[in-house]
């Protein structure tokens, strides 16, 4: 590796003299032409010359050397990614989530996640690729995956996960034309521990990664071809980078800040576009149509698609059906809804089952449990609860008699006076004036009476919502209200968990305010043989409302991802000092997700070089400092390409700051890469300054010593924390006779 | 984008295009260059020549002013007077109606009470607001034992409920003239200055918030004055290091300071004037005119007057505040035992006189020093039942003695310091302190087991280990009950334990792992008390403990213990003294950490979406016998229209943007850079006061949208002017927007007046009069007394 560099090194060092003694050349005269008063001519001329050696620059150095350092770092980056991928030979962290997911795909068993299901179709994909039948369980990490074909999935992941790489390479290329640069953006990524360890292992991440680094790379290439608009190639680059911002946000959410990101750099083009008086404005608008097309429809259309293929794939009852409505159940192979009939409307003595009209709401339920005696009356518990069962159950029943077996069959209508007994414990549905264990605001539900009989506090009004009184209601179609007669507050659930005493199912409350929108309850589920059965199809829906509901219940199920009380969670002013990390193994084969000390604290340290190096640079502009020409145009390179990483940077990393749900460590990666980016365009450019400073005799030595120094500091680190990733054995660091002692450099390790 | 206001000398504009894309891109040098702009803080370089001359000009004519020796000259806004009469008119009148609590007032009339009791209280916002309350309240003779406990409930004879209304008030009144004077510096004309001052008046919400002793009027006057003094400081900038160029920068340091003292979103126009004065001084550094001694100087002066006296000035305020509080209180339990020791009362009076020094044979009991959730302080406790041998999930327990941290004193939480060497509990003679670093073990009080640790899941935390009080069962489990005792705030490393003051981790000898109490309630089994582990992350606060109540065992030689505890070293009778930074450091901490009711909901609470279309309001008062009403809600005409001006403002803003991009430039530039500069200050501040809303997670109310309301009126103001200005080009249309001008402050004016019962609370209307002002179906106004409707 480190003979390659210097190869590499002899290539770039004599453009760097040539760059510099121009620059000095250029000093000196223009010192000498500010005493002459300004020669324009010979300033002109000299411009031509800078311009020349810097264009040689890249045309020499680029063909040859910068296709030999491609292809070795893409090796590189691929031997680091694959050595030893079938260890450990058992599941690992979040494995346990995104391998069981994968291989719900290939049962086609309906399951509820978090993420849009891009990253985890493509697990499953790989899975069926390389032999996985999807048998197996992925229960919890840890568990040992004998005779099953994991390593298939890994090396898919890992693949996409080495492809960054390369991929830095090129877009640093492409930002500032420097091979240094791309060089060491690209080592800082290849050697850092963190991004390798979660490259290697059967999760989202390294997917998520390739789709940033992709869309990334296919910008700027498309914005390379801004002197060639609407050529083939221009074309293509532009299509490709929205297919990748659907793909990225199709794994996750947080594409929506690579989305966020091309968007920037679209509006700065356009608006470039739009200075240019040679262009005419049905030309800009051209510009700007073929823009909307490849990176909004398209990225819609694909992200649709996405979820398409999602929806055709799984088509059986899974564990997730409970997050949905009943009609979208309805959809589901082997879901007690699917193909169903059941009688139309309610009559009195029907037993039916009532779900809340609203995503994530669950259904009416009560069990033989009293409310603790912190929350008095010790009445029977009413909850709501995401799953089926058969204490969901409650028999309708008018106010004031009890149903005889011989009655006339008599519909439920909007305005009745009706009582809700539970099926299993025969108590009534009932409210009083006492404060919910956790809404103090609202009013206790509670189960009461014997056998069926309470008293005049079970009564409640039922109404059909936007429909007169007197209207029947419908199963599953009517929006149901249940108003308390005495108390006049509405029947009411939401989305707090009760504690432990409640089985962590959710409250139900009456709710004094009448306007609130969501107190809606739906009959879903209906049994009585004295009426007509109906089939359910009529209510089936159609893609867009499955898509819709879809997006409801992941935007639910996220905001719900909150960290409880007492709970340590990572924050985001851990991550760029590489404060704690993450274990994703804990048995004898370890693995310990933690970015590479020297280079994250080195990334920290770039950044603040270049705020540095830029505020000095705009403030002797400020104050009419003058340079030389081809040297400021190289400095406005070079910030212009970190402006735009640092933004890549910022767009992936600040959002999380005010986020309150449960952060991990890993979330930082993405940021990351922006991050080593920037470092590399920044090291080449100290790298330069350095060699400016010096007299011209020690330029090459300087030079020589300090790619030489960081080269060989970067890969010493990457040896000393490569174990992390590759695994450990034997005690762990905070016991004495551990061999990792030596790296706990932080306390907050756990090594 | 260049929305530089100075003319650099064509070089410098390449050097500006770092930002740019596009190396090779040379459109900007195509473009002309901008215009020097008059009063913007910028020098002219260009210029100099003309200044010159306009000064002689100047000159000649102040000469001819000083010729009058004996005159003073005097200059009244006729408009600005009449403004501010109104404004107070309209604050002041009926203001001592309702004599009962309105809304807020329960919290704040309360806090101003507590300041006249010298009672400690915690709030999660600055006190200066409340202290300038309870000053009025001083002044006014508020020494009352009032006991207000909830909303609407009347207020005793004595009460000074006029004066401590008044302060509020006629500082909210001053908003309108400051209002005026803002629209005035930010150069639009006195009409519409007068426009924006007339909205503030008419604005129902606005006049609400500052008639009661609510914080808004104080704010809003304080982030008035800040931004006021600013725009003078900044249109003064010809005549730097004047007198009155440095009174104008400390009165913007000073009000910026007072505004987020009262509330912590002061602190948005302190970011946003921040932010204007670091692009003036970046301006001002391309003056190559000035030397850089003299920048540096500008750059100190600005410094100081807007970093560290508003800093100080902050701090201060925080030393006045606890300086006041010294009494004990409601509110103790959120702070730590030293802060409740250092208070009169309460913790201070329980613990006075304990022995100073934790030795071996003390009997303790253990503070969970930082509680997860304020006001829920638990200490370590143990009782005699055990763990369930298998829990719901299929794990299995120790079985033995539980654990707990439990948030009631209690017998069951004493505990005896034992010397591991040693089966006497009794104390030496003289006590043998406990240093830092020594290893103990601790022992129950009443069931006289020692405190244990394994490695066995903790029941809530299974990565956690098990805590328990040992029993022996005989079997291979031996007993893990040796504790190191590591002080956290220690100065030296051989620092003896001491009571209260010291914050302590216990590390468990055997495993390395440090106590913790992580906050979970346990289930029935364990009382609903809460888990106590010990967690392999030493470093963190929830493994912080300290002692809080302390005595020796006594032996059974009564009078040789009293003299040994009379010569051991005591505390003080006096409480506890804790040094300011100690207490403001601790206060600010919880201040921050304070979630606030996050779980709260109210009826009337709202989300910042909700608030430019005034979809709901807030009821503050209802009488009991009538229906006479007052709410928070603002005047829709104003609010609508405002906020639509801002859209508007924004949107005029692009579309001269896109047209400067093609070379088409319809302002001239000194026009165009003041309409920037406005835009900047009124909808950034806007903006800035706004958008934050978005990321919190308390339960909001509609008062805190009121700042923007202020800015969204003066934005109004300036669009209009602006479009006046414009229209002048075209005949008729002049007069045609100002009738539509004139229309719309009719239109405020009724609406106004109509929804005005619901603002003074003075009128009980009838129902249909209220069901008929329920303009937006999302209203909500109360009805009395109707009798309840019969069942749908």
């Amino acid at each position: 590796m480190a003979t390659k560099k210097k190869s590499h090194g002899k290539g770039t060092i004599d453009s760097y003299k040539e760059l510099k003694e121009d620059v000095k050349s250029r000093e000196k005269r223009t010192n000498v032409e500010e005493k002459d008063d300004l020669d324009l001519k010979s300033n002109a001329k000299s411009n031509e010359i800078v311009k020349e050696l810097v264009a040689d620059q890249s045309t020499t150095a680029s063909t040859r050397t910068y296709y030999s350092m491609l292809i070795s770092v893409t090796l590189l980056s691929l031997i680091s990614r694959l050595y030893n991928i079938d260890k450990p030979a058992h599941v690992c962290w979040d494995e346990t989530h995104f391998g069981k997911m994968g291989s719900w795909y290939i049962k086609r068993e309906f399951f509820f996640d978090v993420h849009p299901p891009l990253g985890k179709m493509l697990i499953g994909l790989f899975g069926i690729l390389t032999g996985y039948d999807g048998g197996f369980a992925f229960a919890k990490p840890g568990d040992e995956y004998g005779e099953t074909r994991y390593i298939g999935m890994r090396v898919c992941c890992a693949m996409m996960g080495a492809a960054v790489v390369p991929l830095a390479y090129m877009s640093v290329w492409l930002l500032t034309k420097s091979l240094m640069s791309s060089l060491f953006a690209a080592l800082l990524i290849l050697l850092d521990v963190g991004t390798l360890t979660l490259s290697r292992h059967i999760l989202l991440d390294p997917i998520m990664m390739f789709f940033i680094m992709m869309s990334t790379y296919s910008q700027l290439k498309f914005l390379s071809y801004r002197d060639r608009p609407f050529s083939s190639q221009w074309w293509i680059w532009l299509a490709l980078t929205g297919l990748f911002l659907a793909s990225s946000i199709g794994v996750k959410f947080v594409g929506l800040f690579i989305i966020l990101y091309v968007g920037i750099l679209t509006v700065n083009d356009l608006w470039k576009i739009l200075g240019n008086q040679t262009i005419s404005l049905v030309e800009v608008v051209k510009h700007f149509v073929a823009r909307a097309l490849c990176l909004i429809i398209l990225p819609i259309l694909v992200y649709i698609a996405i979820f398409g293929v999602h929806l055709r794939i799984l088509n059986h009852s899974g564990n997730g059906d409970g997050f949905y409505s009943s009609a979208f159940q309805s959809q589901l192979i082997g879901n007690r809804l699917y193909n169903v009939s059941m009688p139309e409307n309610v009559a009195f003595g029907s037993v039916i089952t009532l779900k809340q009209r609203r995503t994530g709401g669950g259904y009416l339920h009560s069990h033989w449990h009293l409310y603790p005696e912190e929350h008095p009356p010790r009445q029977q518990q009413i909850t709501t609860y995401a799953h089926k069962d058969f204490n969901n159950e409650w028999i309708i029943k008018l106010a004031d008699q009890e149903p005889k077996p011989d009655d006339p069959v008599q519909l439920v209508v909007s305005g009745d006076l009706v009582r809700l007994e539970h099926r299993e414990t025969r108590r009534n549905l009932h409210s009083h004036h006492e404060p919910a264990p956790l809404s103090r605001r609202q009013f206790q539900v509670s189960g009461y009476g014997v056998n069926g009989s309470g008293d005049a506090n079970d009564v409640w009004v039922v109404e059909v919502v936007g429909s007169p009184p007197g209207t029947v209601i419908q199963t599953a179609k009517s929006r149901l209200r249940f108003i308390h007669y005495h108390v006049r507050c509405l029947l009411h659930s939401h989305d707090k968990k009760l504690p432990k005493w409640g089985w962590d199912q959710l409250e139900a409350t009456c709710n004094p305010n009448m306007r609130e929108p969501k107190a809606l309850w739906s009959v879903e589920e209906i049994t009585d043989n004295r009426l007509p059965n109906a089939s359910f199809e009529i209510y089936s829906p159609s893609f867009t409302e499955r898509f819709t509901e879809s997006h409801a219940v992941m935007t639910q199920g996220n905001s719900g991802l909150k960290p409880k009380e007492g709970e340590i969670t990572s924050r985001p002013w851990q991550w760029p000092i590489d404060f704690r990390g993450q274990i994703f193994s804990g048995n004898n084969h370890r693995i310990y997700l933690l970015g590479n000390p020297i280079i994250f604290w080195g990334c920290l340290v770039a950044h603040v070089l270049f705020v540095v190096y830029y505020l000095a640079h705009t403030v002797k502009a400020k104050r009419g400092h003058k340079e030389n020409k081809a040297w400021t145009e190289h400095k406005e390179t070079i910030f212009s390409a970190c402006w735009w990483l640092l933004l890549g940077w910022a767009l992936h990393y600040l959002p999380f700051w005010p986020m309150t749900r449960v952060l991990y460590f890993h979330h930082y990666f993405p940021a990351f890469l922006f991050s080593a980016m920037l470092t590399g365009v920044i090291l080449d450019h100290t790298v330069i300054l350095l060699i400016t400073l010096v007299p011209d005799s020690m330029g090459s030595m300087v030079f020589h010593t300090v790619v030489g120094s960081i080269t060989s500091g970067l890969i010493l680190s990457f040896y000393l924390f490569s174990p992390l990733t590759y695994g450990m054995d034997g005690p762990v660091s905070h016991e004495e006779d551990s061999k990792w002692a030596g790296l706990k450099w932080l306390r907050s390790w756990d090594i | 984008m260049e929305i530089q206001s100075t003319t650099p000398p064509p070089a410098d504009r390449q050097r500006e295009r770092v930002t740019s894309f596009y190396p090779q891109d040379d459109i900007r040098q195509l473009m002309p260059e901008p215009q020097r702009v008059e009063g913007d803080g910028s020098p002219m370089p260009g210029n100099l020549e003309e200044r010159g001359r306009n000064l002689q000009e100047n000159d000649r004519i102040l000469q001819a002013e000083k010729s009058k020796p004996f005159s003073v000259q005097f200059e009244v806004d006729v408009v600005q007077f009449l403004l501010t009469l109104a404004a107070l008119g309209s604050r002041l009148w009926m203001l001592g109606h309702p004599r009962a609590v309105v809304f807020d007032e329960l919290h704040f009339a309360k806090f101003a009470l507590l300041y006249t009791k010298k009672i400690f209280f915690f709030d999660v916002h600055p006190p200066l607001g409340k202290l300038l309350l309870a000053v009025a309240g001083g002044f006014s003779g508020l020494e009352d034992n009032a006991d207000f406990d909830h909303i609407g409930a009347g207020y005793s004879p004595t009460f000074p409920v006029y004066t401590m209304r008044l302060l509020p008030a006629v500082l909210g009144s001053l908003v309108v003239p400051l209002v005026y004077q803002i629209a005035v510096e930010l150069r639009l004309s006195r009409w519409a200055a007068l426009l924006a001052g007339l909205c503030v008046i008419f604005d129902n919400a606005l006049l609400v918030q500052s008639r009661f002793m609510l914080m808004e009027g104080m704010l809003l006057f304080f982030m008035c004055l800040s931004l006021y003094s600013y725009l003078k400081f900044r249109n003064l900038a010809h005549r730097q290091f004047s007198v009155q160029w440095f009174f104008w920068l400390s009165l913007t340091g000073v009000s910026f300071t007072c505004n987020l003292s009262i509330k912590y979103v002061g602190f948005f126009t302190a970011a946003l004037i921040m932010i204007q004065i670091a692009k003036d001084y970046w301006n001002l550094l391309g003056d190559v005119t000035k030397s850089d001694l003299c920048l540096v100087k500008h750059l100190f002066v600005r410094a100081f007057l807007l970093l560290t006296v508003p800093v100080l000035g902050y701090v201060f305020i925080f030393y006045i505040h606890l300086s006041l509080l010294t009494k004990a209180g409601p509110h103790d339990n959120i702070m730590t035992s030293a802060f409740q020791a250092s208070l009169e009362g309460g913790l201070a009076a329980l613990t006075k006189g304990q022995p100073l020094n934790v030795a071996y044979g003390s009997q303790i009991t253990l503070r969970h020093t930082h509680s997860l959730s304020p006001g829920k302080p638990c200490w370590l406790h143990s009782h005699a039942h055990v763990y369930p041998i298998r829990y719901p999930d299929g794990r299995g327990s120790s079985h033995q003695q539980q654990v707990t941290c439990y948030v009631f004193k209690d017998i069951n939480n004493w505990w005896i310091v034992k010397h591991p060497d040693r089966n006497l509990l009794v104390v030496d003679e003289p006590p043998k302190p406990v240093k830092h670093g020594d290893v103990v073990q601790l022992v129950h009080g009443i069931t006289s087991r020692a405190l244990n640790s394994h490695d066995v899941a903790a029941p809530l935390t299974p990565q956690n280990q098990e805590v328990t009080c040992y029993i022996d069962y005989n079997i291979s489990m031996a007993s893990q009950n040796l504790w190191k005792v590591e002080i956290v705030n220690r100065k030296s490393d051989d620092e003896a334990w001491q009571i209260i003051n010291s914050h302590i981790r216990l590390h468990h000898l055997g495993t390395g792992q440090a106590l913790k109490s992580t906050g979970k309630q346990l289930p029935d089994w364990g009382f609903f008390q809460l888990e106590v582990t010990t967690d392999r992350v030493t470093d963190q606060p929830a493994t912080v403990w300290n002692v809080e109540e302390h005595r020796y065992t006594k032996i059974q030689d009564k009078e040789g213990q009293t003299r040994d505890i009379a010569h051991s070293e005591m505390i003080p009778t006096e409480p506890t003294r804790l040094s300011f930074w100690t207490k403001f450091l601790e206060l600010q901490y919880k201040m921050f950490m304070a979630k606030g009711d996050v779980e709260m909901e109210h009826k009337y609470s709202s989300e910042p979406i909700q608030w430019p279309f005034l979809s709901k309001n807030v009821a503050y008062w209802m009488s009991p016998n009538n229906n006479q009403q007052i709410h928070l809600i603002g005047n829709p005409v104003v609010w609508y229209s405002a906020f639509l001006s801002v859209i508007l403002y924004v949107g005029v803003f692009v579309f001269y943007l896109m047209r400067r991009q093609r070379a088409c430039y319809d302002l001239s530039e000194s026009d165009w850079s003041n309409f920037v500069f406005v835009g900047e200050i009124l909808v950034g501040g806007y903006l800035l006061h706004y958008l934050p809303f978005f990321l919190t997670d308390r339960t909001l109310f509609l008062h805190s949208y009121l700042p923007c309301v202020i800015y969204k009126i003066l934005v109004m103001a300036a669009l209009s002017d602006h479009l006046y200005s414009l229209s002048n080009r075209i005949s008729y249309i002049p007069s045609l927007l100002t009738i539509f001008v004139l229309g719309l402050v009719t239109c405020v004016v009724w609406a106004f007046y109509r929804l005005s019962p619901f603002t003074y609370g003075s009128i009980s209307l009838r129902t249909e009069e209220i069901l008929g002002l329920m303009w937006r179906d999302t209203w909500d106004f109360l009805i009395h007394a109707t009798p309840s409707p019969p069942p749908q």
